[in-house]
Order: C-alpha cells, then structure tokens, then sequence
C-alpha cells in the first residue's frame, strides 16, 4: 500500500469518508468490512507547548485546538492564557477571546453544531479550580458565558472540581458543574449566602451560550454534564445532597425540557462504588459504574431496561468516556484507549502504548491520542469508525 | 578536596567520595565549583560498583506520608514527611527550634510558602527549608534538563539504600499528558517525595500530599510509578537529593 502522508490524509478527510480512500500508514484499517479507518494524524507539540493540541472534535474532522505559551518566568507555570484556534485541514485560525488579568489553561471543551465552549481556570493546584466559561459561535471570536466571580459575587476562587466532563454545550445552552464551597470559608457566608452550604456541594448550571440571562440551575447533588446528541446527560447522586455513605444514584438526562429525568437508576450505592463519568448517543447512553476494586462500562439502549455491561479492567475513576455513533471510548489506566463497537459487542484497542489515552470523539469521526514522543510530544491519530458487520 | 572527590569517584568509592564531598562543602559553603551532592550521589550511584551493592528493592521505614493541610502546603507536608521519616517524628527544626508542624516549614525561616504563596522550584525553596530544618546542607536540586529518569532512580536508589533518606519531586503536570496517583488532566505544579524503590530501580514508590484535600478523594497517601512515565512530570523541574 503506497505511503499517504497526514497532510494528504486531512486533505482528503471528506472523500475519506464516503470513498474510504486514504488510510494512514500505521494503521491500515479494514473499514469496508468495518472498524478503524486512520485517515490522518496531527501533533508534534513540544511537550504540551510550542504548537496547538486537540481539545474537541467536530463530526466533520474540524477541531478546537489549543496552545499553551511557554513559560518563560521560572517561577510560573503558565506563560500566558492558553490560546484556542479552529482547525480546519492544516490550518488554525486563531480565536480570540476577551482580554483577562490572570493566565488561564483550558480543561474542558465541548462541541455541538456551530456551537464551540470551552472552560477554562487559572488555577494550577489542586484545591481551588477558579472557572471562566467561553463560547464561540463563527469559530473566530469569543464571549465569556459566565464565570465564578460573576457567579459568586467574590473574587475568592471556590474548590476544585474533580469532575471529569465539567462541560457540554446542548443547542444554545452551555451546561457546567461546580462544587459550592462549605460555610466555613470565612468569607463566604457574608458575600452570597444562598450559594454556601454547610457540606461541599455539587451542581450543574446552565446558562444561554449568548451568556445573557441568568445562570440557572440544573440540578444539586449532580455532576458530570455531557452532551449526548441533542440532549443532556448527567449524574445524578443523592449522597452528595445528604451527605450519608449510602445513597441512590441515577443517570439523568435532560431534552428540551427545563428539568431533568432519569434514565436509569443504579438503586442505592454505598462507600466505594459511584458512576464518575457518563455520556450518550443517538439511542444510548453509556457510564461507568465504578466499584472499590473493579469497574465496568454499562451501556442502556434506548427503551431498555438493563445495561449491557463491558469490563474496563481498570479503577473507574482513571477512565473517561466519549460516546460516538454506534461506540464508546475510553482511556484505561490513562496509557490505553479502547474502542466498544456497540452493534457487535466486541472491543477495540486504539492505542496501547502511554499517553493520556482520552479519546476525542463526534458522530464517527474519533482522534486518539498516541505514545508520547520525547521531543515532540504528543501524536494525536484521527479516524473514522464503522460498525463491524452483524 | 574536589580532587579528592575526583579520585574516589574515578575508582568507584562512592563513599569516599562522598565523605570528600561533605568536607568540601563544609569548608566552602559558597563554593560554585564544588560537586554537588546531586552530582556526587549520581555518579557514585551509577558506578559499576554502586549498582552492584542495590538490592532489587528498597524503602524507608515508617514512611509518613502526611497530607497537606491546606492547598499551598505541598511543600511543607513532603518535606516535613520525609523528615519525620527518616530523621525521626519529633525532629525539631535546627533553624528555629519549632516543632514539626508544617506551618512551621512553611515560614520565612524554612520554606518561605506563606511569603511566597507557593514552593518554588526556582527559588530553591524546598531544598531550603530542609536543608535549614535539618540543619545540613544534604539536599541539593538536580534540574530536570540536566538529568534523566535513569539517573534520576539511580538518585533514589542511593539515597533510600545508602543514605537512609528520602527524594523530594518537583512535578508538573501538563493537559492531555499522564498524570499521576489520579491528578486531574491540568496544568498543575505540586510537590511529592520519593521514600523507595522497587524492581532495580525501574519503579519508584512516593507519598504525595495532595490525598488530604477533601476535594481531592482518588489520590492516594502512597503510590509507585514507573521511572519514565513519572519523568515525564518530573523533567521540567526536578528533584531535590
């Protein structure tokens, strides 16, 4: 098979994926009896700075992308504001964002039509997780949605949010989680008291991407909103507003609708077990279900009752989901990402060498992290999946 | 005694070689040609004969792998774990005489975090505030661009086996790279010591601070990685033997 460069691959992404004419050289695919199809491969990042890295793909292979400026100050880590552009093909159009005092990384990004969020912190501890939520729409500019000092009336950043999908965009609304702070931070109380709880508490918010409007709430003791075709899904934990070790959990989504309803309930949990992340499809919707020493993906089927489970052999909380067309992704352990085939049932390894192993996924299109090259970094493989024959 | 350090080291007497180095430093503190420990220790530490006397595996006993008690302290709770490790619970600073609390190690005399609001690698902070708790002048910074994971395990082997004493890890951890004992996929600057060895080195066992945030329940008090995937976090700083 002739050598197809990553250049040519991306060039030709869109005949790709109706001709399935252009196969990367490391992973030549069977797409015509289904599976993996590389179509084209992008990195060569100098260890997380110097060029642009994937955040969230497009159905149609564009990508959000983002760039971290070294730092040149020895004694901060961030040289400046990560910079997000739109990559289409081989080119990067720079988005630009209001200007801000602090610098701040990008953690989260979400995708859904023309509409592009994504969440960023100035924080580089792991106790405090200040939060500004940005959106575009033309892939060219962008507006702030709404940000904890606007939220909380108080430049005091609040607790790290150790939620692994803390973002979704769902048509025009821009879906995030929080964790309120307890009353025993000193100031909390006397700057915005509905918002201070006497535990940790966790919420999901919503507000217009036009970022005009209130911020309104989605649901306490819940977390993990994700994008799932044209609704909303997200967890649900009733622990989280009693406070007791024993609790019911359940999946919730929500369409159009102002409240949510539940999907699935996983009946009551105890210390050890919960769902750390969920996600959803056209006619599904995934999560993991984490026990004290193993976890395994369960997948509902729309209209079903029980969830096909799949092992992850892996500790739940290392893992994270992507739901596509038909698959769900994930990294184990964060140095292998797989790939579940939801027609036939069988599993997939996309990578199986060290990487942050996070898959990124749309419709069908999948990029997967590969293994970390010294010099240059992270190599990111891009894909189309097709669903093994029945 | 940088001639003598020469000597030792060319013949593979680590410990020769390290007594040379003590003198020299002793007799001239300000000295910037003198071997660091860091260098001396590694040499030796990679020498035939060095590598020969580690056993497979290797730890401290005792290990206190105290949590941070608050979210700029993971300066203060390594270093003053691994102290309390391997010089004893209630080791007294030698600068001021306070107990080992950490807002002690934390102070203007030690690690100078609540001045700074954070433990700096490149202000030398951490190896500062051991150093003056301890009263020596044992730990030295190795940085990351002049090191490698192979030298780096070879640091921990010497100093766990041969010394008794821990290694204190400045990380940093970038988005979308590995992140280690369950940290979340940020930026995230944050220190951890190392207390053991196993596997001839190939696997190295640290206590990191960060499991007592309560924000922060997946991290555990302890954990080993291998000694490539944890340089990848370890290579932009260093460490501290």
């Amino acid at each position: 098979m002739a050598r197809v460069s990553s250049a040519t691959c991306l060039a030709l992404l869109a005949l790709t994926l109706t001709t399935g004419a252009c196969t990367g050289e490391d992973k030549p695919s069977p797409a015509a009896n289904g599976g993996l199809q590389t179509v084209g491969h992008y990195g060569g990042d100098d260890k997380g700075k110097g060029q642009y890295s994937p955040y969230a793909l497009a159905p149609n292979g564009d990508m959000l992308v983002g760039f971290m400026p070294d730092s040149n100050h020895p004694e901060r880590l961030m040289g400046g504001t990560t910079q997000m552009g739109w990559r289409v093909g081989e080119e990067v159009t720079p988005i630009s964002v209001p200007k801000s005092g602090a610098y701040r990384q990008t953690i989260a990004a979400d995708i859904d039509g023309e509409a592009v969020v994504w969440r960023q912190t100035a924080s580089t501890r792991l106790d405090i997780e200040d939060w500004v939520i940005l959106a575009t729409t033309d892939h060219k500019n962008a507006h702030i949605v709404a940000s904890n000092t606007e939220y909380y009336k108080t430049d005091s950043p609040p607790l790290f949010n150790p939620d692994h999908h803390p973002l979704a965009v769902v048509g025009d609304q821009v879906f995030w989680s929080v964790v309120d702070w307890p009353t025993a931070r000193p100031e909390s109380p006397k700057t915005n008291p509905g918002k201070y709880p006497g535990r940790q508490t966790y919420r999901v918010l919503r507000r217009s991407i036009s970022g005009k409007g209130p911020v309104r709430e989605v649901a306490e003791g819940a977390y993990g909103p994700s994008g799932a075709h044209d609704r909303l899904v997200y967890i649900d934990d009733a622990r989280l507003r009693t406070g007791r070790n024993s609790g019911e959990v359940r999946i919730m989504e929500m369409r159009e609708s102002n409240s949510g309803q539940e999907i699935h309930s996983l009946g009551q949990l105890t210390k050890g077990a919960g769902i750390p992340t969920a996600c959803g499809g056209e006619g599904y919707t995934a999560w993991i279900r984490s026990r004290s020493t193993r976890a395994e993906l369960e997948i509902l089927l729309e209209g079903g009752d029980q969830p096909r489970r799949v092992p992850l052999e892996t500790t739940a909380s290392a893992a994270t989901l992507a739901c596509g067309d038909g698959f769900v992704t994930w990294g184990r352990d964060r140095n292998r990402a797989l790939l579940h085939d939801i027609p036939s049932g069988k599993t997939t390894v996309l990578q199986a060498t060290a990487s942050s192993s996070q898959p990124l996924v749309a419709g069908h299109m999948v990029a997967w992290p590969g293994a970390i090259d010294q010099s240059r970094g992270v190599q990111w493989s891009i894909g189309t999946w097709t669903a093994f024959p029945q | 005694m940088i001639d003598e350090w020469v000597t030792q080291m060319k013949v593979g007497n680590s410990e020769a070689a390290e007594r040379a180095r003590r003198v020299h430093v002793e007799k001239y503190p300000d000295d910037d040609e003198r071997p660091s420990a860091a260098q001396a220790r590694a040499t030796a530490s990679t020498s035939a004969n060095a590598v020969a006397a580690y056993p497979a595996s290797d730890f401290l006993a005792d290990v206190r792998a105290d949590g941070q008690v608050n979210g700029i302290y993971c300066g203060p709770a390594s270093g003053l774990g691994m102290i309390k490790t391997q010089d004893g619970v209630g080791f007294h600073s030698r600068k001021d005489g306070n107990l080992p609390y950490q807002v002690h190690m934390a102070n203007y005399e030690h690690m100078q975090t609540d001045y700074y609001g954070a433990t700096d690698w490149a202000r030398g902070q951490w190896r500062r505030g051991v150093n003056n708790w301890r009263g020596t002048n044992y730990y030295t910074q190795v940085g990351g661009s002049v090191s490698s994971a192979y030298e780096f395990s070879k640091a921990v082997q010497y100093a766990v086996n041969h010394d008794s004493k821990g290694v204190g890890v400045s990380t940093v951890e970038y988005v979308g790279k590995p992140h280690y004992n369950e940290h979340p996929n940020r930026l995230i600057g944050h220190w951890i010591w190392a207390y053991g060895f196993s596997q001839d080195g190939a696997y190295t066992h640290l206590a990191d601070p960060a499991h007592s945030l309560a924000t922060f329940p997946d991290s555990q008090p302890r954990f080993s990685i291998g000694r490539s995937t944890l340089w990848l976090n370890v290579e932009e700083h260093g460490y501290v033997n």
